[in-house]
């Protein structure tokens, strides 16, 4: 039996594929380590491990510092983060789309001290960027900033 | 009644001063480039919106006092931990090929000496076009242009994982015109490291 997809339209499929834009998609690294000091762990699909400069995160990985630890992240969409020490942070939805800009970036600080500086998907929807600690929940309009919550409120 | 006021109520009062004494704190830092567009703090029907270097609320979105040294002595091993910045290059090239213009040489050659200078990076590579022919054309064509200037650095060493094509089309014109303008300053393809 022959193929009921003609040549042609598999060439044109192909090509669409290849010039369709990136999207992010859940499973795609939605960031990557670029500074650690001390123990920093990462707690993925309900499995603690270790992470190193150079690895990636993903969208619900939970970032744990130890007591005088830290790591920076730096994200899809340009936006920065650091965690001091003895701090948790989870990264509860991040979706990107790097053609348009649009997206989505909510996170919990758990404890701990947090700095942020915002990116591409503030600068084209301000307050698309949520930040919520036990206690307060923090919309970003796009700038750099510091929080540091307490863990038991 | 006396039972109440004699052990519930201070139990009351202490229960929600140590829900007032949070150790909570969101404090605003003076931007780079000037332009702060501020943090909205919400603790319950409390809101507060921080727009200004330093200016700084607790948990309960009250506005707090707080200044430099505060933020370095709370902050300091943070602030210590972020990134460094993303820095960024425009290349241009000739007319219909994959020729860089002489002066973007230079900046490529520098896209390679930020890489060396970080543990770990990332380039993009964002294709923009300018506003001849449709947005959606121009998003398939900057993308296409994109994905072939990657191919120049991954050809120089890069890892492909390291190096993500983006095509913005005609979304961000460098130099603003009507729609269907040529304008070759708008037909650039810009590097970000970070």
């Amino acid at each position: 039996m022959r193929s009921m997809t003609s040549k042609p339209a598999l060439h044109l499929i192909a090509l669409i594929l290849a010039l369709a834009p990136v999207a992010a998609w859940a499973d795609d690294p939605i960031g990557q380590i670029k500074t650690e000091t001390g123990t920093v762990t990462v707690e993925r699909a309900g499995k603690a491990q270790p992470i190193a400069i150079g690895d990636h995160v993903f969208q619900a990985d939970k970032i744990t510092t130890a007591p005088g630890s830290s790591v920076g992240i730096t994200f899809a969409d340009n936006s920065m983060m650091s965690l001091g020490p003895d701090s948790q942070l989870a990264l509860d939805q991040f979706r990107f789309d790097s053609t348009t800009q649009d997206g989505v970036f909510d996170s919990s600080l758990q404890k701990g001290t947090l700095a942020v500086k915002s990116g591409q998907i503030v600068h084209q929807t301000p307050e698309a960027m949520h930040i919520r600690t036990p206690a307060a929940l923090l919309g970003v309009r796009g700038t750099e900033f510091v929080v540091r919550a307490d863990g038991n409120s | 009644m006396t039972f109440l006021l004699k052990h519930l109520v201070p139990l009351l009062a202490v229960a929600l001063l140590a829900g007032c004494a949070s150790n909570d704190l969101v404090v605003v830092l003076p931007a780079a480039d000037g332009h702060i567009g501020g943090v909205v703090v919400q603790h319950g029907d409390n809101k507060i919106l921080l727009d200004k270097p330093y200016a700084a609320a607790g948990a309960d979105a009250k506005p707090v006092a707080v200044d430099a040294k505060d933020v370095d002595q709370i902050f300091g091993a943070t602030l210590a931990a972020r990134p460094i910045p993303p820095m960024h290059y425009t290349l241009y090239f000739r007319p219909d090929s994959n020729e860089m213009a002489p002066d973007s040489q230079a900046a490529f050659e520098a896209v390679f000496t930020e890489i060396a200078r970080r543990k770990a990076s990332e380039i993009v590579v964002t294709g923009h076009t300018d506003t001849m022919g449709t947005l959606d054309y121009n998003d398939k064509l900057s993308l296409a242009r994109a994905k072939s200037v990657s191919k120049l650095f991954t050809d120089r060493g890069l890892a492909p994982s390291s190096v993500i094509a983006v095509g913005r089309g005609e979304r961000e014109l460098l130099v603003q015109t009507k729609d269907q303008v040529p304008e070759p300053r708008n037909r650039r393809v810009e590097i970000t490291v970070r």
